[in-house]
C-alpha cells in the first residue's frame, strides 16, 4: 500500500522531464559516461509499466532527487526469487568480489523487463540462450573465472534442442533453465544443482519421463546410484550442450559412432574394466567381427552395442531382464536374423582369447600366418633366384649378342 | 604320351597352348576373383588407404556385398563347369592327367633349384605342365574349395547356425580371411612372376590372350614336350584337321 500511495505523489511525467533526455548522463567513479535516459515507451510496455518509477526507485523521494541513488532492491516485491537466487552460484560469486557475476537486472533488464512469456522477453526460451551467452560466451569471463564449458551458446544452438527451441520454436524443448534451473542456479559439483551428476537422470527425465523409467532399471544407474561416477549418466553418451538426435550422424550414440565414440570409452578402458570387473576386449572383439566391419563400412543395418544389449535399459547378461540373457538371445538375435535358433547363444558373441573358441580360432590364425609366410616365402626365394637366373642371362645376351 | 601343345592353324611355326574355351575360362575366372579380392578386402581392412575414401558410405557398403556375393557366385559356376570340362571333355581328361603331381615333379624342383642356385648346369625338363604350373593350378583348387565352403557357409550364415554354434562362424570367417591372404599372395608372387615380371616373358605373356606360344618358348619352357613332339613328326605321326593334337602310335592303340 505504501508504495502505491507514494507512486501518486508525484507524476511519472515528472521524471522523464530529464530521464528522457537522450543525452542525460553521468560520470561514474571511474570516468565512464554512464547514461541515465530511459525510454519511457519501453517502461510502459514493461511489465512494471503501471508502477511508477519509485516504485523501485524508492528513495527519489522528491525532484530533484539525490545525486546518487540507492541500487535498486528487487527483493522487496520478488522476495522468493531473491531467497533461491541468493543460494546461486551467481550471488555466491558476486559475494566472493565477482562483479561479472549476474544479478536480477544482468537477465531480466532494467526497465523493459516482460514476462518470461512474451517472446520479446530476455528470458524467454527464443532469446534466454543470448542472455546467458552475454557473459558465458565471453572468452575473457570464462577465462578469468575457469568457467569449465566455454561458448555452450554455439553448441546449443546445433542441438536438437537449441534448435526446437530457436528454429521450430518449439517453446517445450529444453532451454538453459530446464537443465540448470533459474534463479537458484548452481555449480555441476554441488549435490543441490539439478545438472549434479547423480541428479542429471531426473533432470532430462523431466520430459524424457519413459527413458528415465528405463534408465532407472538399468545397470548404468544401479552403479551411479552407488557412487560410482564412471557409469553413464545422459550426458556422458549424449553429450551436454550439444546434444544431438541419434539419426544425426555427428551424434556420439549414431549407429555408426555409438561403439567407438561411446561404449568404448569405458568398455575398452582398461582403468575401468579392472576396476570393474568388466569384461575386457568388447570393443576390439566388436571391431574385428563382422557387425563391426559392417559398422565401418558404414551399413545401418548391421548390429551396433545397442541393438543387442538395449539402449537406456542395458543390464548384465546375468539378469534375466536383460536382452543378452542366454534365455532372451535368440529372440535377440532374431530380430535381424529370421529364425535364429539357440545356436546363436553357444559360443561367446565377443570372441575373445579367454574362451576355448577363441583360442581355437586365434590358434587356426596362427597356423595360417605361419602356412603364408613358409608358402609364401618359400615362393618369394624360389622366384628370386629364377629372376636372377634369367636377368643375367637377357644382360650377357645384349652385352655380346 | 600327352602331348597337348596344338598346331596353329594358319602358322607352322607358332602353336596352340589353351583352347578358346579354356581362355574363356581364365578371364571368367580372373576377373571374378580381382572382385573378390577387392570387395573382401574391402570390407575386412576399412581403414586402409585404399578403402578409407569409400568407408562409411552405406550405398556403396550395400554395393560392395552384392559385387563380392555375385562375383563368388560366378567363380562357383565356372568351378562346377570346370569340373565338368575337366572331366566330361576329352581335352580336359588329357589335361586333368597333364596336371596330376608325379614324382618327376620333385625331381624336376631339385633340379630347378639347383640350377637357378648355380650348383647344376642343366636345365629340367618340362612335359606340358612345369611343376609351377601344377602346383599352381592344384592350390588354386585347394583354394577355390575352401573359399567356396566357407564363403557359402558366411553367405547362408542363418543356415549355418541352424546346424552349428555361432563359433563355427567365427572360425569359417577366420579361414576364409587368411585362405583369401594365401591366395591373393600366391598368385601376385607365384602367378604374377611367371606370366609378368619373369625377364623372359615381360611384360606380360600373352598365352591366355591369343593361346598361343611361340616355337623358341616351347622349345624352351616345355622342351621335354616339344621333343616328344618332334619324336612323332620324325616317326610320321598323323594329324588331324584343324588345330588337332599330333597323335601318336602308342595313343593309337
Amino acid at each position: 500500500m505504501l508504495i502505491l500511495i507514494q507512486a501518486k505523489l508525484f507524476a511519472q511525467e515528472d521524471c522523464f522531464e530529464c530521464h528522457g533526455d537522450v543525452e542525460l548522463i553521468t560520470i561514474d567513479e571511474n570516468d565512464n559516461e554512464i547514461s541515465l535516459y530511459v525510454d519511457s515507451n519501453l517502461f510502459a510496455n514493461s511489465i512494471h509499466g503501471k508502477l511508477g518509477c519509485i516504485a523501485c526507485h524508492t528513495d527519489a523521494e522528491e525532484i530533484p532527487h539525490e545525486e546518487k541513488l540507492e541500487r535498486v532492491d528487487c527483493s522487496g516485491c520478488h522476495n522468493d526469487a531473491y531467497r533461491i537466487y541468493q543460494s546461486s552460484i551467481h550471488a555466491e560469486a558476486k559475494e566472493e568480489g565477482a562483479t561479472e557475476a549476474a544479478s536480477c537486472i544482468d537477465c531480466h533488464s532494467k526497465h523493459d523487463i516482460l514476462t518470461s512469456a512474451n517472446p520479446k522477453s530476455r528470458t524467454h526460451p527464443l532469446k534466454l540462450a543470448a542472455t546467458c551467452a552475454v557473459c558465458h560466451a565471453d572468452p575473457k569471463i570464462v577465462k578469468k573465472y575457469h568457467i569449465p564449458v566455454s561458448d555452450p551458446l554455439a553448441a546449443y544452438k546445433k542441438s536438437v534442442h537449441g534448435i526446437a527451441v530457436l528454429s521450430e520454436q518449439n517453446f517445450d524443448a529444453a532451454t538453459c533453465t530446464s537443465c540448470h534451473g533459474s534463479h537458484e542456479i548452481r555449480t555441476m559439483d554441488d549435490p543441490r544443482s539439478p545438472i549434479y551428476w547423480k541428479n542429471v537422470p531426473e533432470t532430462c527425465g523431466q520430459c524424457h519421463g519413459q527413458i528415465y523409467e528405463q534408465y532407472t532399471e538399468s545397470v548404468h544407474w544401479g552403479a551411479t546410484r552407488q557412487g560410482i561416477r564412471e557409469a553413464p549418466v545422459c550426458t556422458d553418451c549424449h553429450g551436454e550442450h550439444e546434444v544431438k538426435s541419434p539419426q544425426d550422424p555427428e551424434s556420439p550414440v549414431h549407429p555408426l559412432r555409438v561403439s567407438a565414440a561411446t561404449c568404448e570409452r569405458c568398455h575398452d578402458s582398461e582403468l575401468i574394466t579392472n576396476q570393474y570387473g568388466l569384461p575386457e576386449d568388447r570393443g576390439e572383439t566388436f571391431e574385428q567381427s563382422y557387425h563391426g566391419l559392417a559398422i565401418k563400412g558404414g551399413s545401418l543395418a548391421a548390429a551396433n552395442c545397442a541393438s543387442c544389449h538395449g539402449i537406456h535399459n542395458i543390464l548384465p547378461s546375468s539378469d534375466p531382464r536383460s536382452l543378452i540373457h542366454p534365455a532372451n538371445l535368440a529372440k535377440t538375435c532374431g530380430t535381424c536374423h529370421q529364425g535364429a535358433t539357440a545356436n546363436f547363444a553357444k559360443g561367446p558373441v565377443h570372441l575373445t582369447t579367454t574362451t576355448t573358441p577363441g583360442r581355437v580360432v586365434q590358434l587356426v590364425q596362427k597356423f595360417y600366418i605361419l602356412l603364408i609366410v613358409i608358402i609364401i616365402g618359400g615362393m618369394i626365394i624360389h622366384n628370386s633366384a629364377d629372376f636372377i637366373r634369367r636377368a643375367k642371362r637377357k644382360v650377357r645376351q645384349r652385352v655380346e649378342p | 604320351m600327352n602331348i597337348l601343345t596344338t598346331f596353329d592353324k594358319n602358322k607352322t611355326s607358332s602353336y596352340i597352348r589353351w583352347s578358346v574355351n579354356e581362355r574363356v575360362q581364365h578371364w571368367f575366372m580372373a576377373v571374378s576373383f580381382i572382385i573378390l579380392v577387392l570387395t573382401g578386402f574391402g570390407l575386412k581392412y576399412p581403414e586402409s588407404w585404399w578403402v578409407r575414401p569409400f568407408a562409411g558410405i552405406e550405398w556403396l557398403f550395400n554395393l560392395r556385398g552384392l559385387l563380392h556375393r555375385i562375383a563368388g557366385g560366378v567363380f562357383l559356376v565356372l568351378g562346377f563347369y570346370h569340373v565338368y570340362y575337366m572331366i566330361g571333355t576329352r581335352r580336359g581328361r588329357r589335361l586333368a592327367t597333364a596336371f596330376r603331381p608325379r614324382v618327376q615333379d620333385l625331381r624336376d624342383l631339385g633340379q630347378n633349384l639347383a640350377y637357378n642356385f648355380g650348383l647344376s648346369k642343366h636345365p629340367p625338363q618340362f612335359e606340358h605342365f612345369s611343376y609351377m604350373e601344377k602346383a599352381e593350378y592344384l592350390a588354386l583348387i585347394w583354394g577355390a574349395v575352401i573359399m567356396g565352403v566357407t564363403g557359402l557357409m558366411l553367405w547362408f550364415e542363418e543356415m549355418t547356425l541352424n546346424f552349428f554354434p555361432k563359433w563355427v562362424i567365427d572360425l569359417v570367417t577366420v579361414i576364409h580371411l587368411y585362405e583369401a591372404w594365401l591366395a591373393t599372395l600366391a598368385i601376385v608372387v607365384w602367378h604374377f612372376y611367371y606370366v609378368i615380371f619373369n625377364p623372359d616373358v615381360y611384360p606380360i605373356n600373352t598365352s591366355m590372350i591369343d593361346g598361343k606360344i611361340t616355337e623358341k618358348d616351347f622349345r624352351h619352357e616345355y622342351t621335354s614336350e616339344w621333343q616328344k613332339l618332334q619324336n612323332v613328326l620324325k616317326e610320321g605321326g598323323q594329324f588331324g584337321g584343324r588345330q588337332e593334337t599330333p597323335v601318336s602310335e602308342e595313343s593309337k592303340r
